[in-house]
C-alpha cells in the first residue's frame, strides 16, 4: 500500500456553509505532505473527517487502508494528532497529559519524551490552565511526536510558537520523515511548507485546486528571469507565455511560464546574454497567483490569502 | 483609553449571552419566593393558629437554625419568615455563578482574551458584570415587591422584603468577584465563593439557634435578616450589607488590576512532572474530572444528612403543625411514625435537588466536546461510546454515592441521638439508595439528549427537572390533584422508611434510564462532533 492517505470527490457540509466541496487528497507513504490553504478553507475539516469525528456526506476517504468512519479506533493507533487550538485539562500537568495521551495510544518511548521536553524547552509540572497557547501546543505536539506511530496529523502545529520553537519543530518533523513515518501537515507558513513537504496540496473552498510536488507545482508557475543585455526585449514580449517584460538600463526582466522557459531561453541565447539570473517562483509566489486570481473570480476567499501571506 | 471603555457594550454582550439564564433563575427565584410567600398564609388562616405557630417555632433550634426567628404573626409576617432563607441563598447563588460564568469563566475560555485585545478596557468586563448582576437583583426585588404588593401585603414591608432579598444576591456578587480574582478556575471560584456563602448562613444559624442570638450580626445574612420586614421595617440594617458588598467589590477591583489576564492570585501548584501509572486510560481521566465534584457534593449531603438528622424529632413536630406539608407528610407514609413521614419527604425534595449533581456530572462529556478535549482523545484509539460511558458511569456511581452520603448522614445522626443507630443507619441509607433509579432517569434524559441534541441536552433536562418541581409545589400549595405526581419518577418511588418497599417502580424506573442511555450512546456514535 503506498497511499496512506487518499481522499476523493470529499463533500462535507455544515447547515448552508459548504465546507467540503469535492475535495481531492492523497498523501504517499513515507512523505511529508503540506496541506495548505487560507483561513476557511477546509483544512481543519478534511482532518477531522480522517479522523472519524465528522462524517462525510459524499466521496471516499481512505485512511492507513481503511475506512475513517468505520475503522476510527483501530486506525488510530496507528496515528498522532495535533490540533489546531489545544486545549488541554485544566488541573492535569504537561507531564500528566502527555503521558495519558500516549499511553492511550499504546504508550511512548520514556526517552523520546524526555529528549521532546528538552529540546521545546517545556515546563511540565505546570497545569494545563497555566500555560500559554504556544506551550499548549507543545504539550500535544511532544505527546504526538513521543509516540510510536505510522502517521502523524498535524493541523497547523506551529501557530502558537516561537521562531525558535518552529526550527525545533522543523528538524523533528525531519527526523520523524528519517523514520519514515508519514506526516500530514496542515499549514499556511508557507515557509514551513517549503522546508519541510515532499509534496503539496493546495486547497480553496474545500477544493483542491493544486496538487504535487513543489518542482511539479513550480513547472506549473512561472520562473522570473533577469539577464543582460535587454536587447531581447521586443522579441521575448512576443512570445507566448511571457509576461510582465521591463527594462531597466541595459537589464531585461520578466515572467515566464514552465512551458514557454525554452523558448525564452533560446532568445535570450541568440541576443549573447552576459548574464543571466532565474529563479523559480516561490510558494509564497503561486500561493498568492492562486489566491488573487481567484480573488479577481469574485470569490471571497482571497481576502484571506493576503492576512496569510503576510503573516509570514 | 480608560480602563471601563467598553463597559457599555460588554453589559450588552452579557445580556444576550446570558439572557435565557437569568430570566431562568432570577424569574424563578421571584416566582417561587411570591408564590411560597403568600401560600404560607392560607396554611394558617387565623391569627390564633399563626401565633401558635409562631410560638413553638421560636422555641426550636431547628427552625431557628434553618429560617431564624418569626418576628410577626401577620400573614405577611409569616410569608416573609417562610422565603428568608429560600430567597437570600437562591438570589446568592444565582449571583454567584452569574458574576463567576462572565468573568473567571470567560477568561478561562479565553473569550476574554480576545475581547480584551479589542478595544475594551481591562475593568469592563468586571464592571459590566457587576452590573448586570446588580440590576438583576433590582430587578428581581422589584418583580417581589409587586407581587406581594399584589397579594395584599404592605407595600413598605413588601419593598424592604425584596431589598434585603436582593442584598443578599449583592453581597455574593462582591463576594464572587473577588473569589473569581484569586483562582485560575472558573469551577474553583463559584467553590470559593459558594463556601463563602455557606459559612455566611451557617453562622447565622448557628447564632439564631444559639445562646448567642447577636453574633447573627456577623454574617450578611443576619444583617438581612434584621431588616425585619412587617415587622418594624428597618432600613438602617441595609447599610452594612451594602457596606460590604462595595468592600469585597473594592478588593475585587484592586487584586484585578494587580494580576495578569488567566492567572489567579492564589498560585497554581506544580503538577507531577509525569502521570501516575493510574491515569491510563479514558476512565482513569473521568474519575480524575468528576472526583473534585463528587467529594465536595459527598460531603455537602453528608452536613446537610446530619443537620437533619441532628433536628429532625423538632422538625417533625413542626411539620406537623402545618397543613399543606401535613398532606406531603402523610402521602409519604408518616401515618404511623411521624418522623419516618418526615425523613421520607426531606430525602424526597432532596433528591431532586442532588438529581442537579446527576445531571451535571452526565454533562460532562457536553463539555468536554465543546472545549476541543474531546477530540483529543477520540483521535486515540478510544470509541465514542467508551469515553462517554466513562463519564455516565462515574456519573452515575458518583449519583449513588452522593445519596449515600445523604442517608448515612441523616442515620448516623440521628441514630446517635436516639441511641438507636444499629436500627436507623441501614433503613435511613435504605431510603436514600431507594431514590437513585429516579435520579438517574433525568440523568439517563440528559444523556439521550447528549447523543442526539447535544446543545439542548442541559436547557431541557433542567426545564423537565424545574417541572417536577413546579407540579410538586403545585400539588403542596395549589391544591392540585396528587394525581399528576404520577408523571414524576421521583414520586413513583416507594417512599422508604414511611411507606412499604415495592421493586417494581424500581425496575421500571431503571429500564427507561437504561433504555435512555442506550438510545443517547447510540446516537453519539452516529453523529458529528462539534467542538
Ligand atoms: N462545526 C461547524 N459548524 C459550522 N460551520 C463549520 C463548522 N466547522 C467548520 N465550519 C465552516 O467550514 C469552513 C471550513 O472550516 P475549516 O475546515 O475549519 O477551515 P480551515 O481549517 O482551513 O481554516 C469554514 O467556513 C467554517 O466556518
Ligand atoms: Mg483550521
Amino acid at each position: 500500500m503506498t497511499n496512506a492517505i487518499s481522499v476523493s470527490g470529499l463533500v462535507k457540509t455544515f447547515g448552508r456553509t459548504r465546507a467540503l466541496d469535492g475535495l481531492d487528497l492523497t498523501v504517499r507513504t513515507g512523505e511529508v505532505h503540506g496541506f495548505l490553504g487560507p483561513n476557511g478553507s477546509g483544512k481543519s475539516t478534511t482532518i477531522r473527517v480522517l479522523l472519524g469525528l465528522l462524517r462525510a456526506d459524499s466521496g471516499t476517504a481512505r485512511l492507513l487502508g481503511g475506512d475513517p468512519w468505520r475503522d476510527a479506533t483501530a486506525l488510530h493507533r496507528r496515528l498522532a494528532y495535533v490540533p489546531g487550538d489545544v486545549t488541554l485539562w485544566p488541573a492535569l500537568s504537561g507531564g500528566e497529559t502527555i503521558d495519558l495521551l500516549g499511553r492511550m495510544r499504546g504508550g511512548l518511548d520514556p526517552a523520546r519524551r524526555a529528549g521532546l521536553i528538552d529540546r521545546f524547552e517545556l515546563d511540565p509540572r505546570k497545569k494545563g490552565r497555566a500555560y500559554s497557547k504556544g506551550n499548549r501546543q507543545k504539550v500535544a505536539l511532544i505527546a504526538a511526536l513521543a509516540s510510536d506511530v505510522e502517521l502523524l496529523v498535524l493541523d497547523e502545529p506551529t501557530s502558537g510558537l516561537d521562531p525558535l520553537m518552529e526550527a525545533v519543530f522543523q528538524e523533528c518533523v525531519r527526523e520523524e520523515r528519517r523514520a519514515g513515518r508519514t506526516v500530514l501537515l496542515s499549514s499556511h507558513v508557507l515557509g514551513e511548507v517549503e522546508a519541510l513537504c515532499d509534496r503539496v496540496s493546495i486547497i480553496r473552498a474545500g477544493r483542491t485546486v493544486e496538487s504535487g510536488t513543489l518542482a511539479e507545482l513550480r513547472h506549473l508557475t512561472r520562473t522570473s528571469i533577469e539577464a543582460e543585455p535587454s536587447t531581447a526585449a521586443p522579441r521575448l514580449a512576443g512570445l507566448p507565455g511571457v509576461h510582465d517584460v521591463r527594462v531597466t538600463g541595459d537589464r531585461v526582466s520578466c515572467q515566464v511560464d514552465g512551458d514557454a522557459l525554452g523558448a525564452a531561453v533560446r532568445e535570450l541565447a541568440a541576443t549573447g546574454v552576459r548574464s543571466l539570473v532565474s529563479r523559480p517562483p516561490t510558494l509564497e509566489e503561486m500561493f498568492l497567483r492562486h489566491y488573487t486570481t481567484d480573488h479577481t473570480a469574485g470569490d471571497t476567499a482571497g481576502d484571506t490569502a493576503g492576512e496569510t501571506a503576510g503573516s509570514r | 483609553m480608560s480602563t471601563l471603555t467598553g463597559t457599555g457594550s460588554m453589559v450588552l454582550v452579557i445580556l444576550r449571552r446570558d439572557r435565557v439564564k437569568l430570566l431562568a433563575w432570577f424569574g424563578l427565584v421571584a416566582l417561587i419566593v411570591v408564590g411560597v410567600a403568600s401560600a404560607v398564609g392560607s396554611a394558617y388562616p387565623t391569627e390564633a393558629a399563626r401565633r401558635a405557630f409562631a410560638a413553638t417555632t421560636n422555641g426550636d433550634p431547628a427552625q431557628l437554625f434553618m429560617i431564624g426567628p418569626i418576628y410577626d404573626t401577620s400573614a405577611a409576617g409569616l410569608g416573609a419568615w417562610r422565603v428568608r432563607g429560600q430567597a437570600a441563598l437562591l438570589l446568592g447563588l444565582a449571583t454567584l455563578l452569574l458574576v463567576v460564568r462572565n468573568t473567571r469563566g470567560e477568561e478561562e475560555s479565553g473569550r476574554a482574551e480576545l475581547l480584551g485585545s479589542t478595544v475594551v478596557g481591562r475593568h469592563a468586563s468586571l464592571t459590566a458584570t457587576l452590573t448586570v448582576a446588580f440590576c438583576a437583583n433590582l430587578v428581581t426585588a422589584a418583580l417581589v415587591t409587586l407581587g406581594l404588593a399584589a397579594v395584599g401585603f404592605p407595600v413598605a414591608g413588601s419593598l424592604l422584603a425584596a431589598l434585603s432579598f436582593a442584598a443578599c444576591g449583592w453581597v455574593m456578587a462582591g463576594t464572587a468577584a473577588l473569589a473569581a480574582q484569586l483562582t485560575g478556575g472558573a469551577r474553583a471560584a463559584a467553590g470559593i465563593a459558594s463556601a463563602v456563602m455557606a459559612a455566611w448562613y451557617v453562622l447565622r444559624g448557628v447564632a439564631d439557634a444559639g445562646p448567642a442570638p447577636w453574633a447573627s450580626w456577623l454574617s450578611p445574612f443576619g444583617w438581612a435578616q434584621g431588616v425585619r420586614p412587617f415587622a418594624g421595617d428597618h432600613v438602617w440594617p441595609l447599610l452594612p450589607v451594602a457596606g460590604a458588598a462595595v468592600l469585597l467589590t473594592g478588593a475585587a477591583y484592586l487584586l484585578a488590576a494587580r494580576r495578569d489576564l488567566g492567572a489567579g492570585l492564589l498560585p497554581d501548584r506544580p503538577g507531577p512532572a509525569a502521570a501516575a501509572p493510574g491515569l491510563r486510560g479514558p476512565f482513569a481521566l473521568a474519575w480524575r474530572q468528576h472526583r473534585g465534584m463528587l467529594v465536595a457534593w459527598t460531603a455537602g449531603t453528608l452536613l446537610l444528612g446530619a443537620a437533619l438528622g441532628g433536628t429532625a424529632q423538632g422538625i417533625a413536630r413542626q411539620l406537623g403543625a402545618s397543613d399543606a406539608l401535613r398532606g406531603l407528610i402523610e402521602r409519604m407514609g408518616g401515618g404511623a411514625r411521624p418522623v419516618d413521614g418526615f425523613f421520607a419527604t426531606i430525602v424526597y425534595l432532596a433528591a431532586q435537588v442532588l438529581t442537579i449533581y446527576a445531571i451535571e456530572a452526565t454533562l460532562r462529556p457536553h463539555a468536554e466536546e465543546t472545549a476541543g478535549r474531546a477530540a483529543a482523545v477520540l483521535a486515540g484509539p478510544v470509541g465514542r461510546v467508551r469515553w462517554a460511558a466513562g463519564h455516565l458511569a462515574v456519573a452515575a456511581l458518583g449519583s449513588v454515592v452522593v445519596l449515600a452520603g445523604l442517608g448515612l448522614g441523616i442515620g448516623v445522626v440521628y441514630g446517635l441521638t436516639t441511641g438507636t443507630a444499629a436500627h436507623e443507619v441501614p433503613r435511613l441509607l435504605a431510603a436514600a439508595l431507594v431514590r437513585a433509579p429516579s435520579v438517574l432517569v433525568l440523568a439517563a434524559l440528559a444523556a439521550a439528549l447528549y447523543g442526539v441534541a447535544p446543545r439542548l441536552a442541559a436547557p431541557v433536562t433542567y426545564t423537565v427537572l424545574g417541572g417536577l418541581l413546579a407540579l410538586e409545589l403545585a400539588v403542596e400549595l395549589g391544591g392540585a390533584d396528587a394525581s399528576i405526581l404520577s408523571l414524576s419518577p421521583f414520586a413513583r418511588t416507594p417512599a422508604l422508611p414511611g411507606a412499604a418497599f415495592t421493586v417494581t417502580p424500581l425496575l421500571w424506573l431503571a429500564a427507561v434510564a437504561a433504555a435512555l442511555t442506550a438510545a443517547g450512546l447510540f446516537a453519539l456514535r452516529r453523529r458529528d462532533l462539534t467542538g
